[in-house]
């Protein structure tokens, strides 16, 4: 049954959805073409624009309609504090809230890192912070089930 | 000693530049050295667990703790050095069981699927090893096959539920003889003569033979293994190329620095394993095994993790000599552990030296991940980082392929590390029943929080009942007092970690609701008596009641030995009735004459006084004034007393007359220890009146002797030549010189049942009366439980006064008489009787039983 909860959670999934597929459409097939067909300046301009573009939006529009939508669903859910040390769903979200935090780390370390000339490192937190997001969506799928 | 690692390749490093080229396993397979760090921080996780660190995510690293450190982590990095010398795909096998293995047995799979996958690993190496044997035949690498069985046949073992404790001596086949044909191969430029080379494989010879005794007898095999550890040690110290080598200077000179301070461990582990034979979950086991497995194996790991690590990952090395700080580190810890914990018992060496050894593995770990990752230049690395490198063919596309794949590969790792993590923790805690919710809940209802010490002991837990109120949140101070190992595992689930003998830990009982079993749960301890029982005390009882060992829950009483903590029994009179020891003399029974006035000034000390209390038992009463009963009050209804109290003793204590009147919070004042407090009021009714200690736990302080009685005469009361006074009450023993035993006042068990605190006082000192002289017996049940019928045998009582008021007066025309003065309790009365002849007249209570504990005294009649 559609109700106004479940459109609360369709935001927070599908905004989900726009970050992890861009993040992995970038990094998985984007990157790769255009480090090979690309000159190096030419490419590192892109590569910035693109990243400062992803991080702008991930600041403004992802994270604040993430963390809202997420609060909203967590009441609805009868979360508090006490309960998110619980074992089962309540451990789960909170292993998943703490990963939410490490991906938004890492993928802010990223842009600090690919601005500054880092590559390697760079590319080693742009990796991590994707498999991590994966790891959000492998936690948020447990969640459903318990 | 590079360019010899890569001799040994041979055709397979020439091959391997050729693969690189390709998709090859390799790169898939080098996943598994984050996956054996990962299994082996689990490992480690365990080993704190086991070191009595109280850790979240409750798996079962701590029991498998050997097995992952030995075969989950090393095991697989082994297996995997193997598979990049051997460039065959499936030599891949033997990492990748193992490794899932491991992660299956941290996970909780069933433990056949972990302990089968570990043995296709061993099994796989072993089958690695005799593929590499086709390639090339020599000594060390037969040696590394023979460990390799010690690896197959200890997870066989395992499988068939072969206690972990008992495949030590295989476990340390493995990674011994692996680690020792390893210095094999590497001292051939040392040109070792054959002799030396037979005189090894004599001593593997050895090790093997006492390895496959130990299934047969676990001591024998392991004294057996012992005596080749020392051979080993010594034939390395003299043979190893380390002697020579740790003069000369930087990564060398480390490596031979571990190699040594290795050899040392072994020899010490061998002395331990020769001289103590088989041991299990103590601290000679604890000394013997990390001698080995730490001291030796890991100290082998430091030393070769430099050479081994840039040629499997052909990453060029960057040697900083800081990598001497975990070494050190190690070493330091690990004396400090088996030195200071294991030989003279220290718990806080013991522990120390554990978290330190941990802390030298993760810093040796990050070290050795930044001299892969940081290397300043190629002028900078060290020559076997070169060397290691110069297996490729082409250096440019190595050093394209290392700026790819280093990040790559970082970034997996994180990725990896968190995707563990917090898997383990989502998946922590028990989950199976989220309704009955396991977690015990922190807060009390009442926030109230009560301490107990608990003892533990070869076969008992001490005290055995502990009785709290409910709604207290209980925590217990457990302490294993023993010479072995023992836990205490409570039916609600709360459970402490295996103790050594001397360590202590605080367990959160919880808030106790209800009442609950507890044990220790090393087998055979429970049904050998190792249990306990924690009460809720009745309802009845709840405004204090405290634990029977309740040192912190007796608040205020500080001075009292928590009386059923004591690890003494309590005292046992060998014959109630049998003569009171010399010196002895029987409290003053007459009744003191009505002092002059109207206002009577008495002064009293609260002491805590050794007394006699039957014959053969001394306890520390609780007086008034040094005796018990307290001194006895005489006056008049409408007389002023005024009781001026001083507290000597180190617990508050106060008195409540029973005939003074106001609220008990303004007139039973509190006296704390070595305070006076001077209690007045006016007797208003006549009366025999209790007075007592009322400062909770009352029944401790009352059960303990704080009571006597105060005689208010009614008006116009006959004169009468003799007065006495007897108070009744029950006295609990608790260890000789002890307080009572406050579980006896609570289960209404006394040891005696006493007329003026001592059992047949009045037998042993008769009360004096005349013939035809009317006697006047005033009676106070102090209890602090037992009712009195108070009766003498052969003279009726003509008068009878209870609760204010005569029941039977003498002359009374209905011409009765009276049996029994009944006294509850809290209450009091007199009677009056007159002996018609001489002799000896038992008094005695009619409650025949208490009358058999001591509540019997005789009357002796003259004319």
């Amino acid at each position: 049954m559609v109700s106004w909860w479940s459109l609360l959670r369709f935001v927070h999934v599908l905004s989900a959805a726009v970050w992890v597929g861009g993040q992995l459409t970038l990094s998985a097939l984007l990157l790769p073409v255009l480090r090979r067909r690309l000159p190096a300046e030419l490419r590192a301009s892109l590569t910035s624009t693109i990243g400062r573009r992803f991080g702008l939006y991930t600041l403004a529009v992802f994270i604040p309609l993430q963390v809202g939508s997420g609060i909203g669903l967590a009441v609805e859910h009868g979360v508090s504090w006490n309960t998110l040390a619980q074992p089962g769903y309540g451990r789960t979200l909170s292993a998943k809230l703490a990963v939410f935090v490490a991906v938004m780390l890492l993928s802010g370390l990223h842009g600090w890192a690919h601005g500054t000339g880092r590559l390697a490192l760079a590319r080693a937190l742009a990796l991590g912070s994707l498999i991590g997001s994966c790891v959000i969506v492998l936690l948020a799928t447990a969640l459903v089930a318990s | 000693m590079g360019p010899r690692r890569d001799d040994r390749r041979g055709e397979a490093a020439a091959g391997l530049a050729r693969l690189s080229h390709l998709p090859s396993p390799r790169r898939l397979g080098l996943l598994l050295l984050p996956a054996g760090v990962v299994v082996m921080l689990f490992g480690l996780w365990g080993g704190l667990a086991r070191l009595g660190y109280s850790l979240p995510a409750d798996t079962s690293s701590a029991d498998d703790h050997g097995i992952l450190m030995s075969l989950g982590f090393l095991g697989t990095m082994i297996a995997v050095e193997r598979a990049v010398a051997l460039r065959s795909a499936w030599a891949w096998g033997a990492p990748v069981a193992s490794a899932v293995g491991s992660i299956a047995l941290v996970f909780g799979a069933p433990a056949v699927l972990g302990k089968g996958l570990l043995l296709v690993g061993g099994a796989v190496l072993t089958v690695v090893y005799m593929a590499l044997h086709r390639v090339q035949r020599s000594t060390h690498n037969t040696l590394m096959g023979v460990a390799a069985v010690g690896w197959v046949v200890a997870t066989a073992l395992w499988l068939a539920n072969r206690d972990i404790a008992r495949l030590v001596p295989w476990l340390a086949a493995f990674l011994v003889i692996t680690i020792v044909a390893e210095r094999l191969e590497l001292s051939r430029l040392l040109q070792i003569s054959q002799a030396a080379r037979h005189a090894l494989v004599a001593i593997v010879g050895v090790f093997v033979v006492g390895a496959v005794v130990s299934i047969f007898s676990d001591d024998a095999g392991m004294r057996v293994s012992g005596g080749a550890l020392i051979a080993l040690a010594g034939w390395l110290l003299v043979c190893d190329l380390a002697r020579r080598t740790v003069r000369q200077r930087g990564l060398t000179r480390f490596m031979a620095v571990g190699l040594l301070a290795g050899y040392g461990w072994l020899a010490i582990g061998g002395v331990l394993w020769l001289g103590y034979g088989f041991h299990v979950d103590d601290a000679v086991y604890d000394a013997q095994l990390h001698a080995v497995f730490l001291g030796f194996v890991m100290s082998m790991v430091f030393a070769h993790a430099p050479v081994i690590a840039p040629s499997v990952l052909r990453r060029p090395f960057q040697y900083r000599p800081v990598l001497y700080l975990p070494l050190a580190l190690l070493h330091l810890s690990l004396v400090v552990r088996v030195l200071g914990g294991d030989a003279f018992s220290s718990d806080v060496a013991w522990r120390s030296g554990g978290i330190a050894n941990v802390i030298a593995l993760l810093a040796f770990i990050a070290g050795t991940a930044t001299s892969l990752l940081f290397v300043r230049s190629r002028a900078g690395t060290s020559s076997e980082a070169m060397a290691a490198r110069s297996g490729d063919s082409d250096g440019r596309a190595a050093r394209w392929r290392s700026r790819l794949t280093s990040p790559a590969a970082a970034g997996a790792v994180i990725g990896v590390v968190v995707l563990v993590a917090s898997i383990a923790f989502a998946n922590s805690g028990n989950t199976s029943q989220p309704s009955s919710s396991p977690v015990v809940p922190s807060v009390s209802a009442d926030g109230s929080t009560t301490g107990v010490a608990i003892s533990l002991r070869e076969m008992r837990i001490s005290p055995s009942t502990v009785t709290v109120k409910a709604g207290t949140r209980l925590l217990l101070h457990v302490a294993n007092d023993g010479s072995m190992r023992h836990d205490v595992r409570l039916s609600n689930g709360a459970h402490t970690p295996l103790l050594k003998p001397g360590q202590t830990v605080v367990l959160d009982a919880g808030v106790i609701t209800k009442s609950l079993d507890g044990w220790c749960t090393v087998p055979g301890h429970r049904a050998a008596g190792m249990t306990m029982k924690i009460v809720v005390a009745p309802a009845a009882a709840s405004t204090s009641a405290v634990g029977a060992a309740g040192a912190a829950g007796m608040a205020g009483m500080p001075g009292m030995a928590a009386p059923s903590a004591s690890d003494e029994p309590d005292a046992v009179s060998p014959d109630l009735a049998g003569s009171p020891p010399s010196g002895w003399r029987p409290f003053d029974a007459t009744l003191p004459p009505v002092g002059a006035g109207a206002v009577h000034d008495v002064t009293w000390h609260i002491k805590d006084v050794k007394l006699p209390v039957a014959p053969g038992v001394t306890q520390t009463m609780w007086t008034f004034d040094g005796t018990v009963p307290g001194p006895v009050l005489h006056g008049r209804v409408g007389d002023t007393f005024n009781v001026t109290v001083v507290n000597d003793t180190q617990m508050t204590h106060n008195l409540d007359f029973h005939a003074e009147e106001g609220p008990p919070a303004a007139v039973m004042t509190p006296i704390a220890p070595g305070a006076t407090h001077t209690y007045q009021f006016v007797a208003r009714y006549a009366g025999a009146w209790l007075y007592h200690c009322s400062v909770e736990p009352m029944l401790m302080h009352m059960g303990n002797g704080m009571y006597g009685a105060l005689i208010v005469d009614p008006p116009d009361l006959p004169v009468v030549s003799t007065q006495y006074v007897l108070v009744g009450s029950e006295l609990f023993f608790g260890p000789e010189g002890g307080v009572g035993d406050y579980a006896k006042m609570l289960a209404d068990k006394p040891d005696a049942v006493v007329f003026n605190g001592f059992p047949f006082a009045y037998q042993h000192a008769p009360l004096q009366a005349k013939v035809n002289q009317r006697v006047r017996v005033w009676f106070v049940d102090a209890g602090p439980t037992r009712a009195f019928a108070f009766h003498v045998v052969g003279a009726p009582f003509d008068s009878v006064y209870l609760d204010g008021a005569y029941t039977l007066r003498a002359g009374d025309a209905a011409m009765g008489g009276g049996q029994t003065l009944p006294v509850d309790p809290g209450d009091g009365g007199f009677v009056e009787l007159t002996f018609t002849q001489p002799g000896s007249y038992p008094f005695l209570t009619h409650a025949m039983a208490d009358a058999v504990m001591g509540a019997s005294g005789a009357f002796q009649v003259s004319s």
